[in-house]
Order: structure tokens, then C-alpha cells, then sequence
């Protein structure tokens, strides 16, 4: 298989990968800052938007120590599979979770603080639990905040760059995703295979983009987004 | 049934609460009062969307807030309609009936169509809340409330948030409710004309406390205050014949005839209607020719003379009921009226409008 589609395939699957784990862990991280107020949201607030403004080198960087067999986890990982979790898709994963973070949390965090409280409130007087409140009014009435945070988390692994590098590697068939493999090939000098993968991944950006303003504007036009928001 | 709410604390503010309701079965308590004096988070005590520490709240013999317990607000079976509009926006009127049947509190308790044609709902089932206007959102969240078949109705300000007219529209569908409950409702309101249309029982509150309780018709002599100009009774009748001859309807009011201006109601149907004391005046002679439609056998209950100005009120009794005049206190001594003395009220048949028709 070509080399490049291999990486587009590694691409693919990590930033899927990637956004699956964050609507899993994000969500209710999400929630929580949304909920509550106090000491601890107001530290883990910003720890959560770190990867904006950190170069992702610095992530990276520290993410390799933790990593290696002489910290603590990564010495508990290679007991539990038998291998180290840098230059591995699995680490890849890690390091693109931490970075996409406050891509997925934020919008979300956002919509849920935006929820008429009233609503959760009418909803547990018909005798909805926490839960079931959470999926029946919360879920479909941020609908629009997950799309966008789900849209951007995906894209934004797409486009990672630097913290691959330095987690990842440049592994063929483990680690080379397509920005690495744009890297490479403008290193090589072989900008016809380069124009490809940049041409690609912007229009891919572009497309992704268009659509998440379209849909937005729909949504908002919708008969009951009017009160939704 | 006895909801007892014992909250003793004082918050930065000086604000307090202590309360102790005892709320009959099939019956509309009013909790009554101007804004501020701690309705509200009454109610949301009772409901368990506030919680404080060290407070008790127990609904009969079951407790829903004490020491080391804290039974959930969706465990209560609790309807509450809330003063601003609540409906679920992503919802269809439908929609919002199926999320409230879905998770019924109780097996008894109003059935879907039952609801649908007490509010009138019929034309209003696929729509979005979007689309209605605040009175026909109310009824909404009244019937999915009911429909989620509670134990206990509360209802913050219903008419709070709507305009004058659209509560005049809404205020009939209330009455109709009302004579097909069986569960007991708790209304609150700051509004004298919604609390005298719809409560049986009103709880007049104030800086947290529970300053007095009575009767509706007790409350509409003394509460709205005998000495004040508005003063008026309440009176409920049952409709006789609902012919609309001269535009007239006319009811039974303790067995004794009486014509209103109203229209469309039907045989049997109980309506509440309001006297104004001023519209009552008193004789003792029953007048030959009169353009005066309605007279009533009357005994005087009690005579409320300020001792100073130019009017005193009466309170008289017809049957189990109880009318108010306010008469000149020239009058009151000239004809030396006793409690007791039988006499007969003489209202001015076109002031007899219903309140939902002002």
C-alpha cells in the first residue's frame, strides 16, 4: 500500500480513536465545570485549556517522561503489555486526548452552562433522575455544542503536528500520520506528493468548517432553538 | 393531608421560614402573600429543588427531608408548574405530554384525553413551544405536570409571567381543572384575583411565616380587609339553566335563584362568582316592582362598623355561605341592624360578572 495512504488510514483511525475516548471522558468533564463552582474546577478549569496556549513540544516533552519505563506509569504499562507506550499508537492517543481536551470540553462546557436550569428542575418534578435528565434534555438540547465540539476535537487531531513528533515518532506503520508524512516529504523535497497531502488536508479543513457553519445556521433557524438558547 | 416545613435559620439578609401546611385532599391552598416573604422558597423546600442544611420538611408520615435523609426531588411525585415558561423547547407538545406520562409518579390520575379536552389542547399537539403563546403554554405545562400523575400539585406564580388578557383566557380552564381534581394544590400567588378565583383554602404569608389561614370566602371578607374599598365576597353557584335568553344565566345560589351575565356554561356546571360589597345594598322589605334582578333571603352574620368614616360592611349569611354589603353608616343606624335579624341583599343584577369575564 502506498505509504501515504498508510498514513491516512493511521490518521483516521487515531483522530477516531481520539474524539471516542473525549465524548466518553469529556462529557462529564464538561458537566462538571459546567455544574460546579468551588477550588477545584476553578484549578482544573484552566488545566483543561493548558494545550491552547502551550507549545506542544512542552506537552510532548513531558509526556515522554511519564511515558518512559523509569516513571511510574510508564513502568506500569510496559508490566501490563509488554511494551512502551512511547513511539506506540496507544501513546499517540494519550498525547492527542490531552491536547484536543479543551477543543472538546470547551464548546461543550459552554452549551451546558447555557441550559435553562429550569428545564432540569421541570424535568425532576416528572420524575426524571439525574441521569435519565441528562439524556433526555441535556443530550438533545446541546446538540449543536456536541457537534461542534466532536467536529473540532476530530480536526484538531487531524492537524496535530508537534506533539506527534515527539511522542510518536515517525513509525511507517505505528506512528507516521499525515502531517508527519507532509513533513517528511518537503524534507525530501518531493513536493508533488507534499501538494497532495497539504491540498487535502486544507480542503478537508475547509469542508469540515463550511459544514459546521451551515448546519449552525439551520439549527439556529430551527423551531425550537429560538428557546433552546 | 399535613406538609410540615420546619426551617429555622436566618440567612445575611435576616430572611427566615417556619411553616407548618396542612393541605386538603381535592382542595386549592393558596399560599398568599407579596413578593419576598419566602413563598417561593417555601415551595421549593417542599419540592426538594433547595436543599438546606438542618431543616425538616415530612408530607403525612413520611419524610423527605431530615437529618441524615434526603429523598431526591424526582422521588417526591411532585407536579410543579413553574412561574416562567418551562415547556421542553426540543419538544413537541406531544412530545412534552409522552416525557411526562413516560415517567409517572403514581398509577391514579388523570388520563391523557381527560387532560387534553379539560385544557383544551386538541389544536395545539404538534406544535413546538416556540409556537404558542404564553397562555397556551401554561396549559401545557399545567397538563404535563398532571399528567405525570403526582401526589401533591404545586403551582409558582402560574399567571405570573403571562398578560393580562391571555390569564383571563387561561383563569376558566383553571376553574373547570379545579372541579375535576383529586389531588391536593398548592397555588402561589401575589395576585388577589387568581388566589380568590381558584383557592379554597388561602395562607396568608409573610417574613417566612404563616401569618393566618381561612377559608376563600373568610378570606375574601377579611383578608382583602372589610374597611377596604375593593372588599367582596365569593360566592359559588351551581348553573340552572344555561338558557341565554336575555343573555342571562341563570344559577342556584344556596336554593335560591339568581341571574348572571354570563354565557357558556353548561347545566350543573359550579362557577364562582364575585360581589363586590358596594354592588349589595340591604331591605327589609321585599320591593314590589323593581329593576333590581336579584334578591336574596339573607340573615346578618356579623356588622364590621370602623366607627369612623362614611361606610360600614356586613357580612350575611345564605345558606352556608356568606355575602358582604357595604352600606352607609348613617344607614346602619337608622335601620339599627342586628346579627342575627333576617333582611334581604339586594344586588345590582349587572355587576354580577364572573371574575374570568372582567
Amino acid at each position: 500500500m502506498d505509504p501515504d495512504i498508510v498514513s491516512l488510514l493511521i490518521t483516521l483511525r487515531l483522530a477516531t480513536v481520539t474524539t471516542v475516548v473525549l465524548i466518553v471522558i469529556g462529557t462529564p468533564l464538561a458537566w462538571w465545570l459546567s455544574q460546579s463552582d468551588g477550588i477545584a474546577r476553578n484549578i482544573v478549569e484552566p488545566l483543561v485549556a493548558l494545550p491552547i496556549v502551550l507549545p506542544p513540544t512542552v506537552v510532548g516533552f513531558y509526556l515522554l517522561i511519564v511515558f518512559s519505563p523509569s516513571s511510574l506509569p510508564g513502568r506500569v504499562w510496559q508490566d501490563l503489555t509488554g511494551s512502551t507506550l512511547a513511539f506506540s499508537f496507544s501513546g499517540l492517543v494519550i498525547g492527542s486526548i490531552i491536547y484536543s481536551l479543551p477543543f472538546y470540553v470547551q464548546p461543550l462546557q459552554v452549551a451546558f452552562s447555557n441550559l435553562r436550569k429550569e428545564l432540569l428542575e421541570a424535568a425532576a418534578t416528572l420524575g426524571a433522575s439525574p441521569m435519565d435528565q441528562f439524556f433526555s434534555l441535556v443530550v438533545p438540547l446541546s446538540r449543536r455544542g456536541f457537534f461542534i465540539a466532536i467536529c473540532l476535537s476530530f480536526a484538531h487531531t487531524i492537524g496535530e503536528f508537534g506533539i506527534v513528533l515527539m511522542i510518536g515518532g515517525n513509525l511507517p506503520d505505528e506512528t507516521r500520520v499525515l502531517s508527519i508524512a507532509l513533513f517528511d516529504h518537503v524534507e525530501a523535497l518531493d513536493y508533488d506528493r507534499a501538494h497532495i497531502i497539504a491540498s487535502g488536508l486544507l480542503a478537508f479543513s475547509f469542508i469540515l468548517l463550511f459544514m459546521l457553519y451551515s448546519l449552525d445556521r439551520h439549527w439556529q433557524k430551527s423551531p425550537f432553538s429560538r428557546s433552546a438558547e | 393531608m399535613t406538609i410540615v416545613v420546619k426551617a429555622d435559620f436566618k440567612r445575611a439578609e435576616g430572611f427566615q421560614l417556619q411553616a407548618n401546611l396542612n393541605i386538603a385532599t381535592d382542595r386549592v391552598t393558596a399560599l398568599y402573600g407579596p413578593s419576598g416573604s419566602g413563598k417561593t422558597t417555601l415551595l421549593r423546600l417542599i419540592t426538594g429543588l433547595e436543599k438546606m442544611n438542618g431543616i425538616e420538611v415530612t408530607f403525612d408520615d413520611e419524610v423527605w427531608q431530615g437529618q441524615s435523609v434526603f429523598v431526591p426531588p424526582h422521588k417526591r411525585g411532585i407536579g410543579y408548574v413553574f412561574q416562567h415558561l418551562n415547556l421542553f423547547p426540543h419538544l413537541t407538545v406531544i412530545g412534552n405530554l409522552d416525557y411526562a406520562e413516560k415517567r409517572q409518579h403514581q398509577s391514579e390520575g388523570f388520563e391523557r384525553e381527560e387532560i387534553i379536552s379539560i385544557l383544551d389542547l386538541g389544536r395545539l399537539l404538534h406544535k413546538y413551544p416556540a409556537q404558542l403563546s404564553g397562555g397556551e403554554q401554561q396549559r401545557v405545562a399545567i397538563s404535563r405536570a398532571l399528567l405525570s400523575h403526582p401526589r401533591l400539585l404545586v403551582m409558582d406564580e402560574p399567571l405570573g409571567s403571562i398578560d393580562t388578557v391571555a390569564k383571563t383566557r387561561i383563569l376558566p380552564y383553571l376553574q373547570r381543572l379545579h372541579d375535576a381534581l383529586k389531588i391536593p394544590v398548592l397555588y402561589i400567588s401575589h395576585a388577589l384575583d387568581e388566589v380568590l378565583e381558584f383557592a379554597d383554602t388561602v395562607l396568608v404569608m409573610e417574613g417566612g411565616k404563616i401569618l393566618s389561614e381561612s377559608p376563600v370566602v373568610d378570606f375574601a371578607v377579611e383578608g382583602t380587609g372589610a374597611e377596604q374599598p375593593h372588599s367582596a365576597a365569593i360566592i359559588r353557584c351551581i348553573v340552572d339553566s344555561a338558557s341565554e335568553e336575555h343573555a342571562l344565566t341563570r344559577v342556584d345560589f344556596e336554593g335560591q335563584p339568581m341571574y348572571i351575565a354570563a354565557d357558556k356554561y353548561h347545566t350543573g356546571d359550579i362557577i364562582r362568582i364575585r360581589i363586590p360589597a358596594r354592588d349589595v345594598s340591604l331591605a327589609r322589605e321585599q320591593a314590589g316592582t323593581s329593576s333590581i334582578l336579584n334578591i336574596l333571603e339573607t340573615q346578618i352574620e356579623e356588622i364590621y362598623d370602623p366607627g369612623t368614616g362614611p361606610t360600614a360592611v356586613i357580612r350575611l349569611s345564605c345558606g352556608k355561605q356568606s355575602l358582604l354589603a357595604r352600606i352607609t353608616r348613617k344607614s346602619l343606624l337608622e335601620m339599627e341592624l342586628k346579627p342575627g335579624e333576617s333582611i334581604y341583599s339586594q344586588i345590582k343584577g349587572v355587576a354580577l360578572i364572573t371574575d374570568h369575564e372582567r
